[in-house]
């Protein structure tokens, strides 16, 4: 009742455990998927190995997490060596970032020639606190956007998820831009921000890099806002990623146009069988609102 | 509402314990199971775990080891210090009429040691072995005596009680209902082996590199588990069936590393 099919990519259920939680080694995705996680995404791989920022790397605040990791992954080839032992039936999204669309495309062709089994490449365009990456790199422009998916398209055929943000004012004109360069869905978004918190008793700022973005119920309206409207203008399917913690947040998605929904913060709160918990839920609500699917309550909240 | 608030208080006590391990107390109190850790932050140079020696005033012993815990050489009486937790699961705390193993490496003794005190304190029969590569690396002899009703000491170059590893040491005790055990990877899992072949129920305490604390950035995975979420404890039968327990780490960047 709530299995849902992503250009082409069957899943069980609409929830797909968002990049950068989580997710840096094989076991940790093996995990999400036992508990219930209809797709899984890698952390974000880059060309060479980061450590990411000192710590703290995550706080928490009222309705919300701050994070600034800044990009630790051991990198794309011992990244694909962790992950072609993959064998389980869920679809794997790799997550890459790099700092311009050489970088991106140069990833794409690694990832294209590993052979690996993979249902998507996710370009993450959209961290708000990693110098040379993301927002910090003016990647969420429409123009950078289109450069950078089509230089991928260039060195691979496997279907791309351009990842954006929902802090740009340009996300709707940058969602069209990913459509005519061909991604194969939109993925919206990242953490807003960057935000910052400052321990008065220590009077800095708490965030190992000072800023972070921000994940959780706090941001889930404008990321929700943002889904609403690259629905209207775009034909490719959406993940909507942002605060999604209950079935009742999924449908919301779901409602504004969102054909699959992004968890990672969710875990925080509800731990890893979040997953299995918003699918349980959403198809709940479902029988007791008499529907028989996810198609009929799709984009729902237009017109 | 912030769930585990970052606090920040005073050090109240400094102690040299030997040249590489200092012992802090705080100016607070916290309640915690033995094997739960805190985050110490100091800003500017980072966040990291470190376990629980005394929960009342909040205490703990650091190996100077690396670049945070050698920042921590720097701290006087008096001087501001923060944290957050307690996080993590702890050790299963054994019955008041059982016989408890402590087998404890370097500052792997640290959280052992309020899992005696609070057996000692149920009634439990406590029994603790001690490794270290030398005497000049020993510490909480005191302490020790206080909640050992048998304490083993192995050093490595036996200048110190039993020459050779803790193993030495458990081949002289008898009766155990209960093992714990934390320190070197390598020296745990070789607890944890023994306690399989006795039939005896054994927890030992993991070490990954942590970020977060909070079980989402997966940087401290072993297997399908999280360490700082899922453990630091685990049940050693769940240990023996990761491959990496006892043979591999990841570093910040979650590269495989050799332990």
């Amino acid at each position: 009742m709530i299995e849902i099919e992503l250009f082409g990519m069957r899943m069980k259920n609409p929830t797909i455990l968002a990049s950068g939680i989580l997710g840096v080694t094989l076991g940790s995705l093996e995990r999400v998927a036992e508990e219930g996680a209809g797709a899984v995404t890698t952390k974000s791989l880059t060309l060479e190995p980061r450590s990411g920022h000192i710590g703290p790397n995550i706080i928490e605040i009222d309705c919300g997490l701050l994070n600034a990791m800044g990009y630790p992954n051991p990198g794309i080839e011992e990244g694909l060596k962790e992950f072609a032992e993959w064998k389980r039936e869920e679809p794997l999204i790799i997550s890459i970032t790099g700092k311009d669309e050489n970088e991106f495309a140069t990833l794409a062709e690694i990832i294209e020639k590993s052979k690996i089994k993979c249902a998507a490449i996710e370009a993450a365009l959209s961290c708000p606190h990693t110098p040379g990456y993301g927002l910090m790199a003016g990647q969420g422009d429409p123009d950078t956007v289109s450069r950078i998916i089509k230089g991928m398209k260039k060195k691979t055929s496997i279907p791309i998820i351009a990842k954006l943000s929902p802090t740009t004012p340009a996300e709707v004109a940058a969602a069209k831009a990913a459509e005519e360069a061909g991604a194969a869905a939109i993925n919206m978004g990242n953490t807003i921000g960057p935000g910052m918190k400052i321990d008065i008793e220590r009077m800095k700022p708490m965030l190992g890099f000072g800023r972070g973005g921000l994940s959780g119920p706090a941001m889930k309206p404008i990321a929700l806002r943002c889904v609403y409207d690259i629905y209207e203008a775009v034909k490719i399917p959406i993940i909507g990623t942002g605060g999604v913690v209950s079935g009742e947040d999924a449908i919301e998605y779901i409602m504004a146009g969102a054909t699959a929904v992004g968890i990672g913060t969710g875990i925080f709160y509800r731990t890893p069988s979040v997953f299995r918990r918003v699918s349980n839920e959403i198809k709940e609500w479902l029988i007791t609102h008499g529907f028989k699917g996810l198609k009929e309550i799709r984009g729902a909240a237009h017109g | 509402m912030v769930s585990v608030p970052m606090i920040t208080t005073r050090i109240t006590e400094v102690t040299k314990e030997n040249d590489y391990i200092t012992t802090y107390k705080f100016e607070c109190s916290i309640e915690a199971r033995a094997g739960q850790f805190i985050m110490v932050w100091i800003p500017g140079v980072g966040e990291r775990p470190m376990g629980v020696a005394e929960t009342s005033p909040l205490t703990i012993t650091v190996a100077h080891l690396g670049e945070f815990t050698n920042a921590m050489r720097k701290l006087k009486k008096g001087d501001p210090i923060s944290f957050r937790g307690p996080f993590g699961n702890g050790f299963t705390e054994p019955r008041k009429d059982e016989n408890v193993l402590l087998v404890g490496g370097g500052t792997g003794l640290v959280p052992l040691y309020l899992l005696g005190k609070k057996a000692k304190m149920k009634g439990a029969k406590v029994t603790v072995i001690f490794g270290a590569r030398s005497k000049s690396l020993l510490f909480y002899q005191n302490r020790l005596k206080e909640i050992a009703d048998k304490l083993i000491i192995t050093t490595d170059d036996g200048s110190s009680g039993l020459k050779g590893t803790v193993m030495e040491g458990i081949k002289t005790v008898k009766k155990i209902d209960r093992v714990y055990t934390c320190g070197p990877e390598k020296m745990m899992a070789a607890v944890v082996r023994w306690a399989a072949e006795k039939n005896i129920p054994c927890e030992a305490s993991l070490e990954r590199h942590m970020k977060c604390g909070l079980g989402i950035c997966g940087s401290c995975m072993i297997g399908k588990y999280r360490v700082c979420a899922d453990g630091p404890v685990f049940q050693g039968e769940v240990l023996l069936n990761q491959p990496d327990f006892g043979n591999w780490k990841r570093d910040a960047s979650g590269r495989k590393v050799p332990l």
